[in-house]
């Protein structure tokens, strides 16, 4: 029976890009995409969505040409030895940082928005072992978990887009691009690193079961997190224009003002902020997976779960580091440019992989 | 101790096959090779079984001729009927009637086959070879007959011991379908089988199983539907139970299971023949066990003990209805009390301002934390229903009262808890018998105490940490190979048509792809 049951089917690859990019990132979100680019913010979500949606497949095609291998080894192939290893080491780095990043975020918000009197480090720990739990699983139990949470996590965002609608106001999205198109794209970086987790395909397409369509179901993995993204901004707009930018917490708000909707619960917020954790919960395990899988494969080792418990204090020394919300910020800085520079640098691997003529059918014949 | 043995150490092998040779040592017995003389085998059945009082041995002539032979049985275990009328009275008497008694007078080397082919009028016979496999059939409740002269026994089959008869399955009632259930005795069980199901294809496999119980466990699969690699799966299992004794399915479960370390039953249990014949025709193999009338079915998934038998004779907007209050019903029972520690401890502003009022005029007298409260009330119940399981029906009635109406009555009144936490704990309580199979539903039933913990600890974060440890946990989880929570992880589209929602027959054409059967198609596609 083993032969049926392993590696990952094609949606679980959709899942896992989905619950990848719908992470911390949700509480947020409105409010960095009302601070740059105003009332156009929901058009920039989804352009920047739309650009995801493209480095995914490029992501793909890439991995593609190398079947069985990580981004790490096949960076190591494309770029050369010392060059590729580089590569892979900034890699790691990102991971590590943006993996403490979502841990110290999560714990802020926890401790404002729900356990006002816990400690901190109580928080930020049990989420971080919680997730060691489930990477220890291996990527099979991964992917079975965020199966799972798709449903709740949509759920409850999905109801608390759904019950804002009625209160867009369609006249604040009167002036759109009003400032032209250069704020649009300074501010399209910034915003894009919402979307960012779908990095995971660098790793998990040695683990497909087929690969037909994988492009497909790659990329269409992106779709919820526009809709959810989008959707997002546009409500927090449209009920409360660009004033949003001035709120820490922006989704909390938007969803306490449906709880007088839902009359058997009280204050809808809290409620969203249980599920929520399960969206952070996902996207951790995500990151911390790529972080520990791409260290493991640097130094050449098999076995990464060793090294899940070398790291694991590492992430939490980083999170616990910043004294105060400027501090965070620099940490967030560090994620996003990482990221932009992770993902972008997508193209030119691919360019150069068909240029030194690495990988794709000739790739399959020496194997 | 590990008792399935997972490695393929040819040392360990060795020992197993040992210790599973036939238990009645040559060395202290005299040889286990039969001889001609009726006398040396007589003798060594009477060495094993003569201090056994219900051992029956029997000397007698063979009709005229007055030739030596001999009975062995166990008195309880045998027809005694068939013994007088077909073997005593035919071997003594009648023999000497027959045309052709004067060519056995001349001819003594046939009588044994003689015995058979004309006297014994039994229908099932058998030879033994040896004695080891002659005591066994003893035991097990047939008759061996020795002729002087023969090293061999013939073995005829006279079983008749007192059973129960088919009824009720106690633990799995349903409204609508079969009131018959699985008994103690394994041929009845697969009789029961083979009526509900005329297809030649289905087969009845059995091995012994036990170093010294030797109890029979029959696997039953069929041929064509369920996938080859599966009945290997289950034949190796099966052949590495290496124990003394098994003398209910529940001991062999454990020792086939994935996982011990589980609150959860990765093996499905039932009672109904019914539902084992369903289960049959989705590729699944049903393992029985003499002596016990609980079936084991194999693979087991989480959702299939949200559905009972008589989902699927009803129709199917009822069936899905039922099905719906079940899933919730399980949400209730593991996570009712834990949320609710969480909300009044932690989150009050959650709850509607009226309520919260009422609820915290309800808890002003109580001088316990709501943690503390809902612990106690959850051990109480369970007391209540522990000790209800165990009585006789007559006072279980009695308990209920004192339990149900005394004992949540007198606590509020006393202060010890607020009828609201009654509310929950009895909530708890009926949503999890709702929960069709018994073994799940109280695996996740003790799930909740340390939710509540959580809850007290941490509040809602706990909860969800909770829920996410359960979910890991049961992703990680695998029954004979096949994921635990197909076909919600990994999501199989085709199946969720039987999960939530039991969609109508003519939807469900193919059969379920989780246990990867070999012939998919149950109705024609046009």
């Amino acid at each position: 029976m083993q032969k049926h049951t392993q590696g990952l089917s094609s949606f679980q690859v959709t899942v896992l890009v989905s619950l990848g990019a719908i992470g911390v990132a949700v509480l947020y979100v409105p409010q960095t995409a009302a601070k740059n680019a105003g009332i156009d913010s929901p058009f920039i979500m989804l352009a920047a969505g739309i650009i995801a949606m493209f480095f995914t497949g490029i992501i793909i095609i890439l991995g593609n040409r190398f079947p069985n291998m990580t981004m790490i080894e096949y960076s190591r192939v494309i770029l050369g030895k010392y060059l590729g290893w580089l590569f892979g080491a900034v890699f790691v780095l990102y991971t590590l940082i943006t993996t403490a990043y979502i841990t110290r975020v999560f714990g802020d918000a926890m401790k404002v928005l729900l356990l006002p009197r816990t400690p901190l480090e109580i928080v930020m720990i049990s989420m971080l072992l919680l997730c060691a739990y489930c990477i220890h699983g291996g990527i099979s139990t991964i992917a079975k978990v965020c199966e799972i949470f798709l449903l709740p996590v949509i759920a409850v965002i999905g109801t608390t887009i759904v019950f804002n609608l009625q209160d867009v106001q369609m006249f604040r999205f009167r002036e759109m691009f009003s400032n032209g198109i250069k704020p649009l794209i300074t501010s399209l970086p910034v915003i894009f690193v919402a979307y960012l987790g779908f990095e995971i395909l660098y790793f998990i397409l040695p683990f497909l079961k087929t690969r037909e369509k994988s492009l497909l179901y790659g990329m269409a993995g992106l779709i919820l997190p526009i809709f959810v993204y989008t959707g997002l901004v546009f409500i927090a707009v449209g009920t409360s224009g660009d004033t949003i930018a001035l709120l820490v917490y922006p989704t909390i708000h938007l969803a306490r003002r449906i709880g007088s909707a839902i009359s058997f619960i009280e204050r809808f917020d809290i409620f969203f902020i249980t599920f929520w954790i399960l969206a952070v919960f996902t996207t951790l395990v995500i990151f911390i997976y790529m972080s520990v899988l791409s260290a493991t494969r640097l130094l050449n080792l098999r076995n990464y779960k060793p090294f899940l418990f070398i790291l694991l204090p590492v992430y939490y020394i980083i999170a616990i580091i910043p004294q105060n919300i400027a501090q965070i910020e620099f940490l967030g800085q560090f994620a996003t440019y990482g990221g932009i520079f992770v993902v972008s640098s997508s193209i030119p691997l691919l360019v150069i992989s068909i240029i030194r003529k690495k990988g794709g059918r000739n790739n399959v014949q020496k194997n | 101790m590990k008792i399935i043995k997972r490695d393929k150490n040819p040392k360990n092998k060795e020992l197993i096959e040992e210790r599973q040779a036939p238990s009645p040592k040559s060395e202290d017995r005299g040889s286990l090779q039969l001889s001609k003389n009726i006398d040396e085998n007589y003798e060594k059945f009477q060495n094993f079984l003569q201090e056994s009082t219900d051992a029956v041995f029997r000397k007698f002539k063979l009709g005229r001729i007055g030739i030596d032979c001999a009975l062995v049985y166990i008195d309880g275990l045998v027809n005694t009927d068939i013994i007088h009328n077909s073997i005593l009275k035919p071997m003594m008497y009648d023999i000497s009637e027959l045309e052709e008694f004067e060519e056995l007078k001349s001819n003594p080397d046939i009588i044994y086959d003689f015995v058979i082919n004309h006297v014994v009028s039994v229908a099932e016979v058998k030879e033994a070879e040896t004695l080891d496999e002659a005591m066994l059939l003893v035991m097990s409740g047939e008759v061996a007959l020795m002729v002087n002269g023969f090293d061999k026994i013939i073995i005829v089959n006279a079983r008749g011991w007192p059973a129960r008869g088919i009824s009720d399955p106690e633990t799995e009632n349903v409204i609508r379908g079969a009131k018959e259930g699985f008994t103690e005795t394994l041929r009845t069980n697969t009789a029961l089988l083979r009526r509900k199901c005329k297809d030649p294809n289905m087969v009845v496999k059995t091995i012994r199983l036990g170093r010294r119980s030797k109890t029979d466990v029959a696997y039953v699969f069929i041929k064509g539907i369920t996938n080859p690699m599966l009945i290997e799966e289950v034949e190796e299992r099966l052949n590495k139970v290496d124990i003394d004794k098994i003398v209910d399915s529940g001991e062999l479960e454990q020792l086939i299971q994935d996982n011990s370390m589980t609150l959860l039953p990765q093996v499905q249990v039932t009672e109904r023949p019914d539902k084992a014949i369903s289960n049959l025709m989705e590729g699944r193999v049903v393992i029985l066990v003499d002596n016990s009338p609980f079936a084991l079915i194999v693979p087991a998934t989480f959702s299939q003990f949200f559905q009972s038998p008589e989902d699927y004779n009803e129709r199917w907007m009822l069936s899905s209805f039922i099905r719906i209050i079940r899933w919730i019903a399980s949400f209730i029972a593991v996570f009712t009390p834990a949320v609710y520690i969480a909300v009044v401890t932690y989150h009050p502003g959650l709850i509607p301002t009226k309520l919260a009022l009422s609820i915290a005029a309800t808890r002003a007298g109580v001088p316990f934390p709501s943690i503390v409260e809902a612990l106690l009330m959850e051990t109480t119940i369970e007391l209540l229903r522990e000790s209800g399981a165990r009585l006789p029906k007559a006072i279980g009635q009695t308990i209920g009262i004192v339990g149900g109406l005394i004992i949540g009555d007198a606590a509020v009144r006393a202060s010890l808890t607020s009828p609201i936490m009654v509310i929950v704990v009895a909530l708890t309580a009926i949503a999890s018998f709702v929960i069709p199979t018994y073994s799940a539903a109280i695996g996740l039933r003790t799930m909740r105490f340390p939710l509540m913990v959580l809850a007290g600890l941490l509040g809602l974060y706990g909860v969800i940490i909770g829920f996410i440890i359960i979910n890991i946990h049961l992703s990680s989880l695998k029954s004979f190979g096949v994921n635990y929570m197909v076909p919600q992880a990994p999501v199989i589209f085709q199946d969720l048509k039987d999960i939530v929602i039991r969609s109508p027959k003519t939807t469900m054409r193919k059969r379920p792809v989780q246990t990867h059967p070999i012939d998919m198609i149950r109705m024609d596609m046009d």
